[in-house]
């Protein structure tokens, strides 16, 4: 059936794979299922696959090497189903730049969501937004590191950051230098599909502007753009 | 006076050993030194009295006329012999009394009983020679008046005491400083364990300690050592268990959840998934407590305040009532991840059981507090203690209804006290429940 988005799922666990392939055809997908890493290869190589869900604990060859792979050899996304959320945001953040990723067990409604939302990006040929392309960034005295979420100062002391400020704070050292509107940022942080975002620009960004500028009043990094938005002056380093 | 004794092992040892050997040491050393005097009288003094002593006997058997030929004849190689009517040792002199003594038994074994012995030590005339020394001796032998010598004596050497001395004092040093090396020797291997043992947190691969010391000490090193080996053991085997079990349950769960998309009831839907949610959150609670004493995650530098604050951040996103208070940045090597969860877990409770939080990071001395307060009731006195321990859950009025695991506030002590500090939970004054998440501060 063309037009129906064509979708791999890699998991060993039949309990899981079967009745997630029967929910996810239920509602206008088509998917191929593959037990290993060995099986989900061959797919790949014999059909035009639009999205990969991968879990990562497997036997043989782990979800994490095949995605690799995915992300090496294709453009195709990929979304991770995940055992343990903690090691997941290092995994997802750190080595892959995987699309997304749900954690065991999920609603199957969200993972239909995000699926939907990852394929929309990608058939926009946006770059996907949840994922950054380096460890960590360097910018003025700090760096944000990606993999735990937070901000490190020169003195080595780590800056948690709250979900909303490290999203915001990504899409400005993933633009440096670039008027970003409100909408542009509202667009750019909400990398996650449902995360709730809802309060405004304005007020993460003068959240941000506490945990970062020596003087928020007087903004040297995050700058604000008379009518336009905000910009975030500074080379950014990518390490 | 008890702060001055030492504690340690190596201290008291050296002092109790250092304090017998003196005591020993002296006695020894006044008896040789009284023996070696005696000796030294007999030898040098000896010969001199038993001359005395011949001579006094001769002149006291002799006819009167004979007398002083014969002291005349007496006086030759270093003695000289007069009777006088008087002493020539004045009664006050510096008088020799071992030596009147034995001039007293030698003239009695002769048969003669002086009536009075004086005796003196005196320098030769000229003071030509060094080794010797002139001995004085006067006994009044009644008719024949006194027989006053003077014989010539070796000279005791002088630094008997001074060498005797110095021969104790280095006896006494070799000892004590073999005794304090025996000591080092077993004080160093027993620290060694004391810090291992201080150190371990069944964390890290098993801390070996070097095996050294005497025979016994070592065999108790290695003994411990193969205890921590097997401690290690059995708790990575723990950990293993614990994450096949999480893992293997995890799946039947994911399993059922997406099957429970399948049922059309919507209402009964939503129960199953939320109960299923239920399971998964009390078995990562179970996971994370079982697991907190021993997270690989490493220790960082981290500012507590905006930890705080990036959660309360978290729980405003999700429209909950939760505010930060105003605080200054307060830096503490911490698991940022395990501290997050605790900070979670403490306004979680808050928002659940008193409707709101209230969330403030101060330094109080060595403390560095993270305070949660809440409006809510707080709670009555025996459960401030109780709530902390797993799976406690309050009175019936808060219990399964608000949902939750029982493990939060567990975790968060649990958390707390890997990090050395403490879960402190009090009644507001007027409202409200303040539990606070103590962690060590560092040093200013």
């Amino acid at each position: 059936m063309p037009g129906e988005p064509h979708i791999l799922l890699v998991d060993d666990a039949r309990d899981i794979r079967d009745p997630l392939a029967a929910y996810l055809g239920k509602n206008g997908l088509r998917v191929t299922r593959a037990a290993d890493a060995a099986e989900a290869r061959q797919v790949l190589a014999a059909h035009a696959i639009d999205l990969v869900l991968l879990d990562i604990m497997m036997p043989g060859e782990d979800g994490l090497s095949l995605a690799g792979f995915v992300r090496a050899t294709s453009g195709i996304p990929v979304i991770l189903l995940t055992a343990k959320a903690e090691e997941t945001d290092r995994i997802v953040g750190l080595e892959l730049g995987a699309d997304d990723y749900v954690t065991k067990p999920f609603s199957p409604r969200e993972l239909l969501a995000r699926i939907k939302a990852v394929l929309r990006r990608t058939g926009e040929g946006a770059r996907p937004v949840h994922a950054p392309d380096a460890e960590a960034y360097a910018f003025g005295p700090w760096v944000l590191r990606t993999g735990e979420r937070e901000l490190v100062g020169e003195d080595g002391v780590a800056v948690p950051l709250s979900t909303g400020e490290y999203n915001l704070l990504l899409a400005f050292v993933t633009h440096p230098r670039r008027v970003l509107t409100r909408d542009q940022l509202l667009d750019l942080s909400q990398g996650r599909a449902l995360a709730a975002f809802e309060r405004s620009i304005d007020n993460h960004v003068s959240r941000l502007r506490r945990k970062i500028e020596a003087d928020p009043a007087d903004p040297r990094w995050i700058k604000t753009v008379w009518g336009g938005g905000y910009t975030l002056a500074a080379e950014v380093k990518r390490l | 006076m008890r702060r001055l004794l030492p504690r340690s092992l190596i201290g008291q040892m050296a002092l109790l050993i250092g304090i017998a050997l003196l005591v020993a040491q002296l006695a020894n050393f006044a008896l040789t030194l009284s023996d070696r005097q005696k000796l030294s009288l007999a030898r040098n003094e000896g010969p001199a009295i038993t001359r005395y002593a011949s001579v006094a006997a001769d002149v006291a058997g002799a006819q009167p006329d004979f007398r002083r030929p014969l002291v005349a004849d007496a006086s030759r190689r270093g003695a000289q012999f007069r009777l006088e009517p008087q002493s020539a040792v004045a009664a006050d002199a510096a008088r020799a009394p071992e030596v009147e003594g034995r001039v007293r038994d030698s003239l009695a074994s002769n048969g003669i009983a002086a009536s009075d012995v004086r005796a003196v030590y005196a320098e030769p005339r000229g003071g030509r020679a060094r080794d010797i020394r002139i001995l004085q001796i006067s006994a009044n032998l009644g008719g024949a008046g006194w027989l006053n010598a003077r014989l010539a004596t070796p000279r005791p050497d002088p630094w008997l005491a001074v060498r005797l001395g110095v021969a104790t004092l280095f006896l006494y040093l070799i000892v004590l400083g073999a005794t304090l090396l025996l000591a080092i020797r077993m004080a160093r291997p027993l620290r060694d364990l004391t810090e291992a043992a201080d150190r371990f947190g069944g964390r890290e691969a098993p801390l070996e300690v070097a095996p050294r010391g005497p025979g016994d000490l070592r065999r108790a090193i290695e003994a411990f050592n193969a205890m921590n080996r097997r401690l290690v053991s059995l708790l990575d085997e723990k950990d293993r268990m614990l994450g096949a079990i999480g893992h293997d349950l995890r799946t039947p769960l994911a399993s059922l959840r997406i099957r429970a998309e399948a049922v059309e009831d919507e209402e009964e839907r939503a129960r199953m998934a939320a109960t299923i949610d239920e399971m998964a959150a009390m078995l990562e609670d179970i996971l994370i407590l079982a697991r907190s004493g021993r997270s690989r995650e490493e220790r960082r530098p981290v500012d507590l305040a905006a930890l705080a604050d990036a959660m309360v951040e978290e729980f405003r996103d999700l429209g909950a009532d939760a505010e930060m208070a105003e605080s200054p940045r307060q830096v503490a090597e911490v698991q940022p991840n395990l501290v997050r969860r605790a900070v979670r877990n403490l306004i979680d409770n808050a928002i659940k059981y008193g409707g709101s939080a209230r969330v403030s990071v101060r330094r109080e001395g060595e403390e560095i507090i993270v305070e949660v307060r809440d409006h809510g009731p707080g709670l009555p006195q025996d459960e401030l203690v109780r709530a902390a321990e797993p799976f406690h859950r309050g009175e019936a009025s808060r219990s399964r209804e608000t949902g939750g695991t029982g493990l939060g506030l567990a975790i968060t002590r649990a958390v707390a006290e890997g990090h050395g500090g403490a879960l402190r939970l009090a009644n507001g004054e007027r409202e409200g429940l303040i539990a606070t998440l103590v962690l060590p501060a560092p040093p200013r």
